[in-house]
C-alpha cells in the first residue's frame, strides 16, 4: 500500500493505477541489433535468459506482413517483385509511409477501433431494431484514423463532441463522434422504464471504462468492486453524468446536407403537386355530391382503440389495442347504384394488411391498407385509393378487419366513379408517384441525421441499493473515479452533464491508464498479443505486463508525440523486434521461451475475418475499393427465413471492403462470424480465434468462396503467378511437384478447367493464405 | 483458484502435454482451443462429471411464447369458482399489459396415470406417459418480457451476453461423437435473444450450438432442418479428398512448422467426416413407418414438430450432448407460438395438438430404445400466463406471467410420476419449493453430473458460472 499525496487516504499500489514514469534504457550487449528503444527493452530480457533474437524475416515475408498489418490486404505482385529486388531499410520505411497514407489504412485500423467501440447497426438484445444512422460513426472512425487525429482529441470527440466549443464547421464531425455513446446494445422492450434507462447508462459506463481505461467499473453498480479500488459511489458519480445525457438521432447542419435537403424537398414538392393535379382529375371522374367521407373513429360497431395523435395534430385515428381480431363497421346510405371508389387515409411503418367486407358478404373480401407510408405518426398519414366496389342504392354496412394488428386509420372516402377505365389508370399513376414520394421522404429523414448524444436535464444520481434502480440511496455528486488520480483534479459543474470534464479527465497526459491501454492495444494489433495480455483488463484481476518498462516507455513516448497513432506505428514497425522472422534457429529459444513471451521470434498470425474476405475478393479481381455511404441494406428485426436469404444475397453481392458491411447484432454475415468477427455486444479488445469444423465446412463448400476461386482461376494461368499473387513468393520444387500431381489427378475426373479452379480454391483456403508469417 | 477453467488453465489438463511443449506460437489459450477442437473424443481432458451423472445428454423441448400453466398442468379449482372476479390480492409492480379479472380455463382437468398427475383435457396423448413425467409447478422469478425471459432461461442472464446452458454443458462434458458437434439446436427462433440463446459468449466458440435449420421467425420448418455448408455444389468427395490431401502436403512442405497450422488441417478432416455423418443423422427416411407414425410424422398438424423430435432422438442416439427442439412458429391470429394474449382457447388447442403426439412418441421411443434412463427430457417455455384475462381483448387471452409457472422433466434420473412445488390457490405465485431459473440450471447440471459451482470460466478477471452466484439443487426430484 502507498499513501496518496493528495488526500492521505490509502490506495492500492497496483502498477496500472500509478502514472507511468520515463523508464531508463536497459543495458544490452548486442548493440548492433538495436534499431530503436523498443529493441533495447526486448533484447535486454532476451539476453538475461541467454537467448538470441530470430533472424530478420525475408523481404517476401516482410512485405506481406506490413501490408496485412497496415491495410489488411495482400501486396500486388508488382509491388512484391519491386520490393524484393530493391530491398533496403529505406525502401522498407518508404512502403510503410506509403501504406500509412493510403485510405485503405483507415479501413483497417478504424475497424480495429470499431471492435473496441462495439460498433453495430442494430440494437441487438431483444428486438434488434436497425440503427439507420450508425454508419456515419463508422465512417467518422475510418476518417479519424486516416487523418491521424490525435488520440486524446479522438476520445474527447467521442465522449463530448457535442459540448466542444470549436470551429462551427467541425460541429457535424464532433456530433457524429458521439455515436460512440449511442450505438451500444439496448434492451428496448424492457417494460420497466427506470431499469431500461439504468441499463443504458450501465452499458455506456462499461464501454468507457473498459475501452479507454481497461478497467471494469460495472461491478460497482451493485456493490463496491471486490478487487479494484472502485467504490459504488464512484459508479453513481459516473452514472449521474450519463443520466444527464440523452441519446438522440440529431439533424446536423453540414452545408452539403442542407443542399441535399433542399433538393429532396423540391423533388418532394414537385411530386406532391403532381399528385394533387392527378387527384383533382381523379375526383372529376366521380360525382362529388354523392361522395361520402367518414371519420374512422366514428364507427357504429367495433373493438378498435381510438387514439388522438399528439397535441399539435388534428388527427384522430383508430388502431388495434394489442394483437387481436380488429374490426370496425360503418353504416352508409348510397343514393345511386354504381361502382364506387374507396380511398383510405392511414399511416403505417410496416405493412399491416387488412380487408374490407360489404354487408357481411364473406365471399368477396377485398384486400386493403397494405401500404407502408414511412412511419406511424400523424405526419405519415396518406390518402390511398385501395378498391372499387359496386354498391346498390340503399343502406350498406362497410366492415374493416385487420388482424392481428391494424394500420393507423384516419379517414375513408367513398365516391361514385363515372369512368372506371380512366379512374383505374389514374389510380395506378398516383400509386407509383406515392411510392416514389415515400422513398424520398424516408431518404429525407435519413440523409442528415447522426446517432449522437446531447445534454438532458442535469442532475446528480442516487445510489441504487444493490443495483436496483427502484431502491434509491443517497445522492452522489457527478464525478470520476476517485482512486485513480491524474495530476489535475477536475470537477463537474451544474450547467452541463460533465461529459466534457470526464473526457478532459481521461485524456490528461499523466492519466495512469489511458495511454497505456491504447499503446497496448496497438501493440496487440501488431503482434497478436499485448504487453499486458488481458487487453481490456488492466485492473488487479488482469495480468501484469510482460515488459513493464517497455509499456511505460511507449505510453510516455505516445503522449510526447502528440498522441499520434501513426508515429507509434513507425516506432514499432521500424524496430527489429517487429521485423524478426517466425523461425528461431536457436534450439534453446523454443525450450526457454515456449510461449514466445520474450519475443525471441515472430508469432504466426491468422488473418482476421475481414482481411480474409477482402483478400479473397482482391486476388480474385472483384474487390471494389471505393468507400460506400448510406445506411444498412439488410433486415435486422424479426427476419424470416426468406429475409435471411435476402440478407445473404445482399452480403454476397457486396464487393466493397468488409468494414462497410452492416453489423447486424445476432444476425451477422456468417462468413465473418465463423471466422471470429465479434457480435458487437461489448468492447472486444481481443478476438476469439477458433479452428472448428464448421469453419472448415464453410471454407470447403461456401459457394461465395468457390465463385471467387473461379474468378481467380481466370486471372492467372500458371502456378508461379498464382503463388506470387497469393503468397508473395514463388513455389519451391516440391510444392510445384505436389501441385502438378494434384492437377493431373483432378484433370482425370473433371477436365483441365475445373482442375485449375479446384487448385485456386484449395490455395485460397490453405494455411499459407490465411496466415501471415 | 484451482477451480478455474480459463483458456490458459485448460492447458494443464491436456494429457498430451508434450504437444504443447513443441508449440512455437504464443497464442496461449487460443492455440490450445484450436488444438482440442480436434480432440472431440471425451474424457482425456474434461474433468466432469464430478458428481454422480444420472443423465448423459439432454433434450430440451422449448415452447416459445409462454405456455399457460393453469390451462395445461397446474389445476386450480378456485379459478372456476372465481371466474370473472377480481384477484383477491395486488398484482406485481411490473407487468406487461392491463390485467382483467380471473378467467377460468376453458378446459376441464383430470388426473392421469397411476401417479395421478393433473392434466387438462387438451392433452390426448401425453397421459399415456404421465408416469414418466416429473412435473415442476413452481418455476418463478423470471423476466416479464419475452426477450429477457428467453435469455434468462437459455443463458441465466436476462440482458447481458452469457454462454448458453448447452454451451456450458458442452464445455463441461465434451462430445461423445467425433463426427458431430456436441450441442445442436433444431429450428431455433431468431427472436428474443436469437442466436445468443445458443451462443457460447466468452466460452471457446466450439461449444456454441450448431443450428440445424437457420434461426428465423417463424422458425425454419422441420423439413428444412439441415446443417450448413454440408455439400459442395460443384465438386464431389473425390475432389475434396484431393484438396484436403494437397492442403496437408503444402502445410507439411512449408518451412513454418506449427501445431496450430496442423490443427487447422485436422479440422478439414473432421469437416470432411461430418459431411458423411451429419446428412445420415438428419435423414428421417431411414426410420420405419411405425416410428414415423408414432411421432405423428404424417399427420398435417403434427408433422413439423414430429420431425424435430425425431431428429432429436437420432442426434441423442449418436452421442450429441445437448439437443434443443423449438416449438417457435407463429399463429395467424397471434404473435409467437404460445403467446396467447388473445384467442387462448383457439391458440392453445392448436399448440397442444401440434406437440402432444410428437412428444409422447419421443418419450415412448426413447424408453423403448433404453435411452430414456440416461437422457433428460425437459419441457417448458420462458414463462407462464396469468390466471387473469388480459384487458381489452375480445377473444380472451392471458398475459405474460413470470412468477409461478410449470415445466416438466422426464428420464435422466428424475423421479418419475412426481410433482414438485406448487403455486397459490389461484396459480399466481409459486409458494412451495419455489424454483428459480438458476435453481433449474443447477438441478440440470447436477443431473448431468456437474456441480454447478465448479463449472466456471475465467473471463475479464472474473469466474463466471451458468448460475452466477445463485442456484439450489432441487434434491427432491432426483430419483
Amino acid at each position: 500500500m502507498q499513501l496518496s499525496l493528495l488526500g492521505g487516504e490509502p490506495i492500492t499500489d497496483h502498477w496500472s493505477f500509478i502514472s507511468p514514469e520515463s523508464p531508463k534504457s536497459p543495458k544490452v550487449s548486442n548493440k548492433d541489433w538495436v534499431s530503436n528503444e523498443i529493441d533495447e527493452f526486448i533484447l535486454s530480457k532476451l539476453e538475461d535468459k541467454g537467448l538470441m533474437p530470430a533472424k530478420i524475416a525475408s523481404p517476401s515475408q516482410l512485405i506481406r506482413r506490413i501490408y496485412y498489418d497496415l491495410i489488411g490486404l495482400p501486396p500486388e505482385p508488382d509491388v512484391v517483385k519491386k520490393f524484393i529486388e530493391e530491398y533496403s531499410l529505406d525502401s522498407y520505411k518508404k512502403i510503410i509511409d506509403d501504406l500509412l497514407n493510403s485510405p485503405r489504412y483507415g479501413e483497417r485500423w478504424g475497424r480495429h477501433w470499431l471492435d473496441v467501440a462495439r460498433y453495430g447497426d442494430s440494437n441487438g438484445g431483444d428486438e434488434n431494431h436497425a440503427y439507420p444512422h450508425a454508419w456515419r460513426y463508422r465512417n467518422y472512425v475510418i476518417d479519424a484514423f486516416n487523418k491521424d487525429l490525435p488520440f486524446n482529441e479522438f476520445i474527447k470527440q467521442q465522449i463530448a463532441g457535442d459540448l466542444i466549443n470549436g470551429d462551427p464547421k467541425d460541429r457535424t464531425r464532433n456530433l457524429t463522434a458521439t455515436g460512440f455513446l449511442a450505438i451500444g446494445t439496448k434492451i428496448l422492450a424492457e417494460k420497466d422504464s427506470v431499469k431500461k434507462r439504468a441499463d443504458i447508462v450501465d452499458e455506456q459506463i462499461d464501454t468507457i471504462s473498459r475501452s479507454l481505461m481497461g478497467i471494469s467499473v460495472s461491478c460497482a453498480r451493485c456493490h463496491d468492486h471486490k478487487f479494484d479500488p472502485i467504490p459504488t459511489a464512484d459508479y453513481y458519480a459516473l452514472a449521474g453524468i450519463f443520466h444527464s445525457t440523452l441519446i438522440q438521432d440529431q439533424v446536423v447542419d453540414k452545408p452539403q446536407f442542407i443542399n441535399a435537403i433542399a433538393k429532396k424537398k423540391s423533388q418532394i414538392k414537385g411530386i406532391e403537386k403532381r399528385i394533387e393535379v392527378l387527384d383533382k382529375q381523379f375526383k372529376k371522374l366521380t360525382e362529388p355530391e354523392l361522395n361520402i367521407q367518414l371519420e374512422a373513429e366514428k364507427f357504429s360497431r367495433g373493438n378498435v382503440k381510438i387514439i388522438k395523435a399528439g397535441n399539435d395534430s388534428e388527427v384522430t385515428y383508430i388502431s388495434d389495442p394489442g394483437s387481436q381480431d380488429n374490426f370496425a363497421e360503418y353504416k352508409i346510405n348510397i343514393l345511386k347504384s354504381g361502382t364506387y371508389s374507396l380511398e383510405f387515409r392511414y399511416a403505417a411503418k410496416s405493412a399491416r394488411p387488412g380487408s374490407l367486407i360489404v354487408n357481411d358478404n364473406r365471399n368477396k373480401v377485398l384486400p386493403i391498407m397494405d401500404q407502408v407510408t414511412g412511419g406511424w405518426s400523424a405526419k405519415y398519414q396518406q390518402w390511398s385509393q385501395e378498391a372499387y366496389v359496386y354498391l346498390e342504392m340503399g343502406n350498406h354496412i362497410i366492415r374493416i378487419e385487420s388482424k392481428p394488428l391494424m394500420s393507423h386509420l384516419d379517414k375513408m372516402r367513398i365516391s361514385l366513379v363515372t369512368d372506371l377505365e380512366e379512374s383505374r389508370k389514374l389510380r395506378r399513376e398516383i400509386k407509383n408517384l406515392t411510392q416514389k414520394l415515400d422513398k424520398l421522404k424516408s431518404e429525407e429523414e435519413n440523409t442528415y441525421k447522426v446517432m449522437s448524444v446531447k445534454d438532458g436535464e442535469v442532475a446528480d444520481s442516487n445510489i441504487n441499493v444493490r443495483g436496483d434502480p427502484h431502491s434509491k440511496g443517497s445522492i452522489v455528486k457527478r464525478g470520476f473515479l476517485t482512486k485513480i488520480k491524474p495530476s489535475k483534479s477536475l470537477s463537474c459543474n451544474d450547467s452541463s452533464s460533465g461529459r466534457l470534464e470526464l473526457a478532459n479527465w481521461i485524456t490528461q497526459p499523466d492519466h495512469p491508464l489511458t495511454a497505456r491501454v491504447i499503446v497496448n492495444r496497438i501493440w496487440y494489433w501488431h503482434f497478436g498479443k499485448g504487453i499486458v495480455s488481458t487487453i481490456d483488463d488492466f485492473g488487479t484481476t488482469g495480468t501484469v505486463p510482460s515488459h513493464p518498462s517497455l509499456l511505460d516507455f511507449l505510453a510516455r513516448n505516445f503522449v510526447d508525440n502528440g498522441w499520434s497513432i501513426k508515429e507509434l506505428h513507425r516506432l514499432i514497425m521500424f524496430s527489429n523486434t517487429y521485423r524478426m522472422g517466425t523461425n528461431n534457429l536457436d534450439p534453446f529459444a523454443l525450450n526457454k521461451d515456449p510461449d514466445n513471451l520474450l519475443y525471441s521470434r515472430r508469432d504466426i498470425r491468422r488473418l482476421e475475418a475481414e482481411s480474409f474476405r477482402d483478400s479473397v475478393l482482391m486476388v480474385s479481381g472483384n474487390l471494389n475499393s471505393s468507400s460506400p455511404t448510406g445506411p444498412l441494406f439488410v433486415k435486422s428485426q424479426d427476419p424470416s427465413p426468406a429475409d435471411l436469404l435476402k440478407n445473404r444475397q445482399s452480403y454476397e453481392g457486396f464487393f466493397f471492403r468488409s468494414v462497410y458491411l452492416p453489423v447486424i447484432r445476432s444476425h451477422g454475415y456468417d462468413l465473418l462470424a465463423l471466422l471470429g468477427f465479434p457480435n458487437a455486444t461489448t468492447t472486444v479488445g481481443q478476438r476469439s480465434q477458433t479452428t472448428v469444423p464448421t469453419q472448415a465446412l464453410m471454407m470447403m463448400n461456401n459457394p461465395f468462396i468457390i465463385d471467387q476461386a473461379k474468378s481467380l482461376a481466370l486471372r492467372f494461368s500458371n502456378i508461379r503467378d498464382l503463388y506470387m499473387a497469393l503468397f508473395a513468393r514463388h513455389p519451391n520444387d516440391n510444392e510445384a511437384q505436389w501441385i502438378q500431381g494434384f492437377l493431373q489427378n483432378n484433370t482425370k475426373i473433371n477436365g483441365e478447367k475445373k482442375a485449375w479452379e479446384s487448385l485456386c480454391h484449395t490455395l485460397l483456403i490453405s494455411n499459407e493464405f490465411i496466415h501471415v508469417w | 483458484m484451482s477451480l478455474f477453467m480459463s483458456g490458459s488453465q485448460d492447458i494443464n489438463k491436456i494429457s498430451r502435454r508434450s504437444l504443447l511443449n513443441k508449440m512455437c506460437v504464443g497464442f496461449g489459450g487460443l492455440a490450445f482451443n484450436s488444438l482440442i477442437s480436434n480432440a472431440f473424443s471425451k474424457a482425456d481432458h474434461y474433468r466432469f462429471p464430478n458428481v454422480r451423472a444420472r443423465a448423459k445428454r439432454i433434450i430440451f423441448l422449448f415452447m416459445h411464447g409462454g405456455p399457460s400453466h393453469v390451462d395445461l398442468f397446474d389445476y386450480k379449482p378456485e379459478l372456476y369458482s372465481h371466474n370473472g372476479k377480481a384477484l383477491p390480492f395486488a398484482e406485481r409492480k411490473v407487468q406487461f399489459a392491463d390485467r382483467g379479472n380471473i378467467f377460468a380455463p376453458p378446459w376441464s382437468f383430470r388426473q392421469v396415470g397411476d401417479c395421478g398427475h393433473w392434466m387438462s383435457e387438451l392433452w390426448k396423448h401425453l397421459p399415456e406417459v404421465a408416469d414418466d413425467l416429473c412435473i415442476l409447478n413452481s418455476l418463478c422469478e423470471t423476466n416479464v418480457s419475452h426477450g429477457g425471459a428467453c435469455m434468462k432461461l437459455h443463458t441465466g442472464d436476462e440482458a447481458l451476453l452469457r454462454p448458453s446452458m448447452g454451451s456450458w454443458i458442452s464445455y463441461g462434458l465434451g462430445s461423445e461423437n467425433k463426427n458431430l458437434p456436441s450441442f445442436v439446436t433444431i429450428c431455433p427462433t431468431s427472436l428474443h435473444g436469437g442466436v445468443n440463446n445458443f451462443g457460447s459468449a466468452f466460452l471457446p466458440a466450439r461449444h456454441q450450438g450448431v443450428p440445424l435449420g437457420a434461426p428465423g421467425y417463424p422458425n425454419t420448418s422441420g423439413k428444412d432442418a439441415k446443417f450448413h455448408y454440408m455439400k459442395n455444389l460443384s465438386s464431389g468427395g473425390v475432389e475434396q479428398r484431393l484438396q484436403i490431401d494437397l492442403l496437408r502436403k503444402l502445410n507439411q512442405e512449408s518451412e513454418i512448422k506449427n501445431d496450430l497450422l496442423d490443427a487447422r488441417i485436422n479440422s478439414f478432416e473432421l469437416a470432411f467426416r461430418m459431411q458423411m455423418a451429419a446428412p445420415e443423422v438428419t435423414d428421417l427416411s431411414q426410420e420405419s413407418k411405425l416410428t414415423r407414425e408414432l411421432y405423428g410424422m404424417d399427420g398435417s398438424e403434427t408433422d413439423n414438430f414430429a420431425r424435430q423430435c425425431l431428429l432429436a432422438r437420432r442426434l441423442a442416439e449418436k452421442g450429441v450432448r445437448f439437443i434443443q427442439v423449438s416449438h417457435a412458429n407463429s399463429l395467424p391470429f397471434n404473435n409467437e407460438q404460445w403467446d396467447q394474449h388473445s384467442h387462448l382457447e383457439k391458440g392453445h388447442s392448436i399448440n397442444v395438438q401440434q406437440i402432444d403426439k410428437p412428444i409422447t412418441g419421443l418419450i415412448k421411443d426413447l424408453k423403448a430404445r433404453g435411452l430414456l434412463e440416461d437422457t433428460l427430457v425437459l419441457w417448458g417455455g420462458e414463462f407462464g400466463r396469468t390466471p387473469t384475462a388480459q384487458k381489452g381483448n375480445n377473444a380472451i387471452g392471458r398475459d405474460h406471467h413470470p412468477d409461478g409457472f410449470t415445466m416438466w422433466m422426464a428420464g435422466g434420473g428424475v423421479r418419475p410420476g412426481f410433482k414438485y412445488g406448487s403455486t397459490d390457490e389461484f396459480g399466481y405465485h409459486a409458494v412451495e419449493d419455489r424454483m428459480t431459473i438458476h435453481d433449474l440450471h443447477a438441478t440440470i447440471l447436477h443431473l448431468m453430473g456437474i456441480d454447478h459451482t465448479d463449472l466456471t470460466y475465467n473471463h475479464n478477471g472474473r469466474d463466471f458460472r451458468l448460475t452466477d452466484v445463485h442456484g439450489n439443487i432441487a434434491q427432491n426430484i432426483i430419483s
